[in-house]
């Protein structure tokens, strides 16, 4: 096996990571803090009154892809690794650790599956589901009663994100820090 | 006149509001509707109609008929008999000129008639053909329903919400509301919706009201407007409970102002309190409309005739009016004076819904109404639109007798009269659907609501034929009109952006599409960032190249049946230009392949044709089944290009690998760490200056620009853009798959024949190659200069000309500033494929000479690329 580390956001030296949602989260007047090599946004003004929240997750999670299919973990106490696809039953070790090329955000709190319903028409009651959100493809993954996580390309992180905002606001949700 | 408290009324008598009526203040409660507050303060005229101008007062009550359609706050045709008030809302007839008592335009129902018969548009205002601007404007004037506020449409805010739910009832009635009290006593996820105004009675589900189903989709999809908002409910089982609408009498005057239908009269009473007129005469069919004589008691209206029609027969009806106002009703010849009018012949069952999803509908001559039945599985109806509508009689087609003056109304929305339908019968338009589009009854807006069942009973009639026969038209959707808007939701477009992308906008880019992504096309000068290239150093975001990891012991393998090149003799980390081909040998795409070890190739494509050609790969592995992994990393990586004479200073300063030219040749690869992320480095030459090509994790790309900048700076640093990279590529003759080729284009005719290893053994179109290079190509892609200095660019696309007719065509053309001249890239036909050789194109108006240039404009050698 060759050495893809260059894929690999662990194997950097000095070098801060930045997800795809971080400009939005900037003009948000967000607080910045380096977590794990990461430029996290851990606290957004008005934040406390913004239900559901929207949050950026990216750095807490990992996607490894491969023939045999793809899972999801959320870096979080106690969270089991969700695999999200299965392709054939080829093993799961030898997948590649392609987190880099997803970004990933939470809508949180009462409401939130109100406004996922407004960015989707998949069935919320039966997650795990990859599908089309707002006509991009991501993956919809249940974190609670009101609480979900999106899975999806990085290069559409800004799109997104205006999406999820845009669709809380009217329902008294706005963005959210991750502390 | 309002009325002492009612025991159902809406009113909240505490809370006084205003609305504004052609911009005067108009007294109201919360809980009236905008009609009912006008109807409270005395207006009696809501709008003229559609053709004639002739004035229109309440006749339903229930959002149903365009009769009180009014531009409330800008937005156009609003039935205000169910739009509740705001304070300060403002309000404006439409479709007057000069006002609703007097309106000019009414003049077309003294005159129009003769000259405005049904169908006239397809007979007058023909010719003299160019004459139809003028009669365009003069008949959109003429008629029509409100005007749109062109600026209104950014300032209104519609979402759509999708809901999954196990049944759905629609119609919050009684049948409607114990259906679903019971499907939630069995524990399933019910939603209840309403469209009011009536509120609906107790709590037994979730209930949705205001909210109107615009139809039912397969899949049991029904889209609820529920105002600002459509509700998308997918449900495992629908319950239409949308009850039966009572049917206008047809009878010269039957739009005079002052004739109601019965449930109008009742929410008039009832939900606002207030007196529908002095003095009353009531003819109906059926014992639920005869009822209207209580309300019309409680409302202290004096009623002077009751007609039963089930007991008692009439010939003749006549609503006489004095300026579009009731005065009086002659039944018979029996003169009674009344202002109120109210009349009904019937119900009958508002079975649209369910004809959509595939019911049928049948006759039922007893009662004279339409039936649905045979409903698809999943679909269930309860009530009165099932046809449970209680004993009635079956009114006549008409009530006006031979010589009956005034005009008898069988569609009251689009002006249809009797004599319209008959005159239609008469020109042979005697089939239901025909007769449809060629009268318009039941096109406008109530959708046949109270016009559909009259008018087939008016065919009946006239054709001598039953109404089981003729049939109904069909039922479409959107069954009640609705707003563009609501359908359209919010605008979800969605865009790629690459994880430097805002550091290019700090930077002053000029962002442009190209596909679904956003780039930049320069930031600001493009001949200046052009130059800076090949003065000192350049980078460039390319981020969005398609990216893919092909691994695996037959990697190598495969990578050779797929292309026309020859990888498997690559030494690992050396790149190769790449081009890939179609079955039938033609230019699919291209890019850079890596040989990263024995097993392991980085593979490149250009950025509008990554999804096609990782498609491509996935296709192909599933077909041959060769033990090859095929990863697409065109996310996970992002790209910088940095190029120019600096560039080995600038990689110097940011990285510890060696970057001399004898440690990392012109086509080597190396995996290092720079600017302190990992980083797959690539020596190639697109912009044909001393370059390297950097991947790196996406998340690293603001780091690795800002590092790249900031180590730059008194290096001459300069971000460049998509259109000084056009220009810079030009110079080196590097085609753009898709630009400068076609989907006929070939690895031959595109003066790549080298590309083509014909003994290797099959790969992806070789067959098709051989073909050609047997048959020859018919066209050959060469650079061109122009033969003069003269000013201008020759269009992209533009001709050719060989012998006075279209011999070729320019793919791309830009001026150089580097060279100083305008250069470019040609089809053109193989004979012309000569250094020198002198062709013509059409420019500037005209035609100019252009010169066959076969190696490329700048450094045809290629020593700066290698330096």
């Amino acid at each position: 096996m060759t050495n893809l580390d260059f894929l690999s956001l662990g194997a950097a030296r000095a070098a801060v990571a930045r997800s795809s949602l971080h400009r939005r989260l900037e003009d948000a007047g967000a607080e910045f803090a380096e977590r794990d090599g990461w430029l996290v946004a851990v606290r957004v003004p008005g934040e406390e009154d913004h239900v559901p929240a929207i949050r950026d997750v990216t750095h807490l999670h990992r996607v490894r892809e491969g023939a045999a299919g793809a899972v999801i973990e959320f870096r979080a106490p106690g969270r089991e690794p969700v695999v999200v696809e299965r392709r054939w039953n080829g093993s799961l070790d030898e997948l590649l650790d392609v987190s880099a090329g997803t970004a990933a955000l939470q809508i949180e709190g009462p409401g939130a599956t109100q406004v996922l319903a407004r960015m989707t028409e998949l069935d919320l009651s039966e997650l795990p589901v990859v599908g089309q959100v707002a006509h991009t493809r991501a993956w919809v993954i249940r974190d609670g009663e009101e609480s979900y996580r999106l899975v999806f390309g990085q290069e559409f992180g800004h799109y997104l994100w205006e999406v999820a905002v845009d669709a809380a606001e009217p329902l008294g949700g706005g963005p959210g820090g991750t502390p | 006149m309002r009325l002492a408290e009612q025991p159902r009324e809406l009113l909240d008598r505490t809370q006084p509001v205003s609305v504004l009526f052609r911009g005067s203040p108009v007294p109201a409660f919360a809980g009236d509707s905008i009609g009912s507050a006008l109807y409270g303060a005395g207006q009696r005229v809501f709008s003229r109609s559609f053709k004639y101008h002739r004035p229109r007062g309440l006749l339903c009550c229930s959002g149903h008929c365009a009769n009180c359609m009014m531009t409330v706050d800008g937005v156009p045709n609003v039935r205000v008999c169910v739009e509740p008030v705001r304070n300060g809302v403002r309000v404006e007839p439409q479709n007057v000129r000069g006002s609703l008592e007097n309106d000019l335009m009414a003049v077309t129902d003294k005159v129009g008639g003769p000259f405005t018969p049904v169908g006239f548009y397809y007979r007058t205002m023909i010719r003299p053909r160019r004459l139809w601007p003028l009669y365009e404007k003069f008949l959109r004037n003429a008629a029509g329903l409100g005007a749109v506020d062109k600026h209104a449409g950014r300032t209104r805010r519609f979402d759509t919400e999708n809901r999954q739910v196990d049944t759905l009832v629609i119609g919050g009635g009684t049948a409607g509301l114990a259906a679903a009290r019971e499907a939630a006593s069995r524990g399933e996820h019910v939603v209840l919706v309403d469209e009011g105004p009536e509120p609906v009675a107790g709590q037994p589900c979730e209930v949705l009201a205001p909210a109107r189903a615009i139809g039912i989709y397969e899949g049991n999809l029904v889209p609820v407007d529920a105002g600002p908002t459509l509700v998308r409910f997918r449900a495992g089982r629908i319950v239409v409970a949308t009850g039966a609408l009572e049917q206008p009498l047809l009878f010269p005057g039957n739009d005079l102002v002052g004739v109601m239908l019965p449930g109008g009269v009742r929410r008039l009473v009832d939900l606002w309190s207030l007196r529908p007129g002095k003095r009353a005469v009531v003819i109906a069919a059926d014992e639920g409309s005869l009822g209207i004589v209580d309300e019309l008691a409680r409302g202290g209206t004096e009623v002077a005739r009751v007609v039963d029609l089930r007991s008692e027969r009439l010939g003749r009806i006549v609503a006489r009016g004095r300026r579009g106002h009731l005065v009086r009703v002659e039944l018979d010849g029996e003169r009674i004076d009344c202002d109120l009018l109210v009349a009904s012949g019937g119900r009958q069952p508002a079975y649209s819904l369910l004809a959509q999803v595939g019911a049928r509908v049948e006759y039922d001559a007893n009662r004279g109404i339409f039936v649905p039945t045979d409903l698809p599985e999943g679909i269930e109806a309860v009530g009165a639109v099932t046809g449970d509508v209680g004993d009635a009689a079956v009114p006549a087609a008409t009530y006006n007798g031979a010589g009956t003056k005034g005009k008898c109304f069988a569609c009251i929305c689009e002006d249809v009269t009797d004599k319209d339908v008959k005159r239609a019968i008469a020109e042979g338009f005697d089939s239901i659907e025909l007769a449809k589009r060629y009268t318009t009854v039941t096109m406008g807006p109530c959708q046949g609501k109270l016009c559909h069942l009259p008018s087939i009973r008016l065919y009946a009639r006239e054709t001598e034929a039953p109404e089981a026969e003729i049939g109904t038209t069909t039922a479409r959707p959107p069954w009640t009109p609705v707003s563009l808007g609501v359908l359209a939701g919010r605008p979800h477009e969605p865009a790629k952006r690459t994880s430097m992308h805002h550091r290019h906008k700090d930077l002053g880019a000029k962002v442009m599409w190209t596909g679904a992504w956003r780039r930049p096309h320069s930031y600001g000068d493009p001949p200046a960032e052009a130059k800076a290239v090949h003065d000192s150093l350049g980078v460039i975001d390319v981020s969005t190249l398609g990216k893919l990891i092909v691994r695996g012991p037959d990697a190598a393998a495969f990578l050779e049946r797929l292309y026309p090149n020859r990888y498997g003799d690559m030494k690992a980390d050396r790149i190769r230009y790449g081009v890939l081909g179609t079955d039938g040998g033609r230019i699919m795409d291209d890019g850079t392949i890596a040989r990263l070890d024995e097993d392991t190739f980085y593979v490149t494509t250009t950025s509008t044709g990554a999804d096609t050609v990782i498609e491509w790969f996935e296709w192909w592995n599933a077909v041959w089944h060769l033990d090859v992994d095929v990863t697409n990393v065109t996310g996970a990586l992002a790209a910088v290009n940095v190029a120019g004479p600096n560039a080995r200073e600038l990689m110097r300063r940011l990285t510890d690998l060696d970057v001399s030219n004898e440690a990392l040749s012109y086509l080597d690869a190396r995996r290092t760490h720079v600017a302190g992320a990992p980083t797959l480095i690539l020596r190639i030459g697109f912009v044909g200056e001393l370059g390297y090509e950097l991947h790196f994790p996406s998340p690293f790309g603001v780091h690795v620009l800002d590092a790249i900048l900031e180590q730059g700076a008194d290096l001459g640093v300069r971000p460049f853009g998509l259109e000084p990279q056009r220009i810079l590529r030009l110079e080196k003759q590097h085609i753009l798959v898709g630009q400068d080729t076609d989907s006929e284009s070939n690895a031959l005719s595109a003066s790549m024949p080298w590309i083509v290893k014909w003994d290797k053994d099959d790969f992806v179109g070789k067959w098709s190659l051989e073909q050609v290079r047997e048959r020859g190509i018919y066209e050959r892609l060469v650079g061109f200069e122009l033969a003069d200095a003269i000013p201008g660019v020759p269009l992209e696309g533009g001709q050719v000309v060989i012998g006075g007719r279209p011999g070729g065509r320019i793919t791309s053309a830009r001026w150089s500033p580097e060279l100083g001249r305008v250069i470019g890239m040609a089809w053109v036909p193989p004979a012309l494929a000569r250094d020198g050789a002198e062709f013509a194109i059409k420019m500037n108006g005209g035609v100019e000479k252009a010169r066959v240039r076969l190696s490329p404009f700048f450094d045809p050698e290629g020593g700066h690329l290698r330096s």
